[in-house]
């Protein structure tokens, strides 16, 4: 047990260094990009062409395995944000700083395709793109949230200083999340629609494609979080040796 | 608490009277967004009566908002908050004591000013009551965490504008069991009181914890 | 009480400032930071301040009867032992003079009569004009009014003879060697040779080239 614990933190500090991240992640993309394609195509046509039509709710159904992983995956996202920005203000390591600036974009993009799947979904359902039900609702509250993240990183120049408020923003937001949803269901003003969609609607025959959704949706999460710390390393790297370069360059001038 | 304390929320309160301003504009302010109600959807008053909780809670909300980033700002501008970090409270102390002495000079204010803008929107007096009183148990909650979101937005130079988009959604919790409490009690339709005492724990609650965070982000925009 | 700086780095943004710095200061003793603009004085001294975290190395106080007992200082630890006067005054500007040393005076809970300090800083005609009306100066004598109302041990200046006169100079002078007579510490950063006896001195250069690195 303690080796295994020993071998997790050995793992965390070897991809902490950025370098060896750099390294890891050269190897390791390619598979994830295949794997996320391969299962995503996979996924689709079992869904497409290998399940019965849905009695219910139609044709409209098929959209439930682009939506449903894509609602798991903005939550996962935002547990991200708050894991790194908990790392980045506990032992302040850039890296993790980088990896909630790409998950916060990525988990954004995640939280929108949820929103706008859902309202396709919905539309036959409701009669009307948007319901203000407790999901999609508290779907909204989170993209606001990934916009404020984004948008407060971007206002501020201080790279560092930037990811350290954000962070602070991050983890307000999950103690609030959690009142926030909770405040929206108790009061009177949703529909007091059944909460689950899926629940119990869900035959054998969609669970197998939609798990294979949303694994793959996982795995496509990983890859783009990935290349994205990545651009921003190489960014940030590129930013610093501009900065020296016209360093370089004042100088040369004032010994001439 | 020490004296320090006492000497902070004594001084804030003092400026916010000498300085004026933000008080004036957040008044006002409501009393515009109210009267722009009935202007635009048209002078139902039955409809003004049923929309009337949700649209002064909305408006409490976005007048407060106004006022909140000069909460830290002129004294980060000054050079006084950095050294409030040297004095004998802890950091945390003076966030709580000057979102405290927000509350008093822009909430307080704010909440009592709602019986007139509920006039407005055709409420009779019998109803002034509960509208005053649920406002002033729920606002602390928006200065407390207005206060935390000034201080996330304190070393930008267009603070001011992306201070309501970090916020606003913090404070959807005060603005769904205010309605609830106001509807409740209303229109009968339900519990008033539970949804008072949750108010009253949001507001609690956002004393407590908020000054924590916003320690946190004056000491990094000291940086 | 005893400053110790050990192995201090400090950067802004990709740029290493301070590389490597250790110093130690005792009672009574002082030290002068100069160098040209930009190398990293203020910065110095916001650390020590606890404004800015270092990136690597300590800064930490020893009480002096134990020499080998150390503690690990950050802001919450050496707050109290601080004086810290920067390039901003720290007084509202529409507060009279008389309230801005009342709040101050609360706020550092200082037993010294406020006429005192006000005669002392020369204050004392200006009582009721609201601060923003004074002149550079005076506004500069009313920020440095700070340093009579509490005692601690360690004072950090960071220019602080900027647009003072002649009378004034001599009054911050005065003050410091008093501060340093009494055992206190202080760390200067300051263009003007200022007649403070300096037991140290740290000339800051110019950062060479190789210093701009990403911090990733």
């Amino acid at each position: 047990m303690k080796t295994l614990i020993e071998r997790i933190n050995n793992t965390i500090n070897h991809l902490a260094n950025p370098s060896k991240f750099l390294k890891f992640s050269q190897i390791v993309l390619p598979w994830l990009g295949a794997l996320s394609l391969i299962g995503i195509c996979t996924g689709l046509y079992w869904a497409f062409f290998k399940t019965p039509p849905e009695e219910e709710m139609g044709a409209t159904a098929i959209i439930m395995f682009v939506h449903v992983p894509a609602a798991l995956i903005s939550q996962m996202g935002y547990v991200l944000v708050a894991i790194s920005s908990f790392g980045l203000l506990v032992w302040r390591h850039p890296i993790a700083d980088v990896s909630a600036k790409s998950a916060a974009i990525i988990g954004a993009v995640f939280t929108f395709l949820c929103l706008v799947t859902g309202s396709i979904w919905g539309r036959p359902d409701w009669g009307t793109y948007w319901q203000w039900d407790l999901r999609m609702t508290s779907v909204l509250v989170l993209f606001l949230l990934y916009i404020g993240l984004i948008t407060l990183r971007g206002a501020i120049d201080d790279e560092g200083q930037a990811g350290k408020i954000t962070a602070i923003l991050a983890l307000t937001g999950v103690i609030l999340l959690p009142i926030i949803k909770w405040s929206v269901e108790w009061s009177q003003f949703t529909l007091h629609q059944p909460a689950g969609i899926m629940r119990g609607q869900v035959s054998t025959e969609f669970l197998i494609p939609l798990f294979i959704m949303i694994i793959s949706y996982a795995i496509l999460f990983t890859y783009l979080h990935m290349k994205a710390m990545r651009a921003e390393i190489f960014r940030r790297r590129t930013i610093a040796q501009q900065q020296r370069q016209a360093h370089q360059a004042t100088q040369i001038q004032e010994t001439n | 608490m020490s004296s320090p304390f006492y000497a902070l929320l004594k001084r804030d309160i003092l400026l916010s009277i000498k300085e004026g301003g933000t008080l004036g504009i957040a008044l006002g302010f409501s009393l515009i967004v109210v009267t722009l109600i009935p202007l635009s959807i048209g002078p139902d008053l039955n409809l003004l009566n049923q929309i009337a909780p949700g649209v002064l809670w909305v408006t409490l909300l976005l007048s407060l908002l106004l006022s909140l980033d000069r909460v830290f700002l002129t004294d980060y501008e000054e050079g006084t908050l950095e050294l409030m970090l040297h004095g004998s409270m802890p950091l945390e102390w003076v966030a709580f004591a000057k979102a405290l002495a927000h509350w008093l000079t822009v909430g307080v204010p704010l909440s009592l000013m709602t019986p007139a803008l509920g006039l407005l929107m055709n409420l009779s007096p019998n109803q002034f009551g509960i509208l005053t009183l649920a406002a002033l148990i729920g606002t602390p909650a928006l200065s407390f965490l207005g206060a935390l979101g000034a201080g996330l937005t304190l070393g930008l130079k267009r603070g001011g504008l992306l201070l309501p988009l970090l916020i606003l959604p913090f404070f959807i919790p005060t603005l769904m069991f205010g309605v609830s409490t106001t509807t409740g009690y209303l229109f009968a339709s339900g519990n008033y009181e539970n949804s008072l005492a949750l108010l009253a724990a949001i507001s609690l609650t956002s004393m407590v914890l908020a000054p924590f965070p916003t320690a946190w982000a004056l000491r990094f925009n000291l940086n | 009480m005893e400053l110790r700086v050990k192995n201090l780095h400090l950067r802004r943004g990709n740029r290493l400032l301070i590389k490597d710095l250790s110093f130690k200061l005792r009672p009574g003793e002082s030290l002068q930071l100069s160098g040209p603009n930009g190398v990293g004085k203020t910065t110095l001294i916001r650390a020590i301040a606890g404004f800015i975290t270092p990136n690597k190395g300590h800064i930490a106080t020893a009480k002096v009867t134990h020499p080998e007992q150390e503690q690990s200082v950050d802001d919450q630890l050496l707050h109290e032992k601080i004086h810290y006067i920067g390039h901003k005054n720290g007084i509202r500007t529409s507060l009279t003079v008389l309230e801005n040393l009342e709040f101050w005076a609360n706020f550092y809970t200082s037993k010294t009569p406020l006429g005192k300090i006000a005669q002392k800083y020369s204050l004392k005609n200006l009582l009721h004009i609201p601060a923003g009306y004074l002149s550079q100066g005076q506004k500069r004598r009313l920020g440095l009014s700070r340093l009579s109302m509490s005692k601690r041990p360690l004072w950090l200046l960071d220019e602080p003879t900027v647009s003072l006169d002649q009378i004034s100079v001599k009054l911050i002078v005065d003050e410091a060697n008093q501060h340093l007579q009494n055992g206190g510490l202080l760390i200067a950063a300051t263009h003007i040779p200022l007649e403070i006896p300096f037991t140290q001195s740290i000339k800051l250069s110019q950062p060479i080239d190789q210093e701009w690195e990403a911090l990733i």
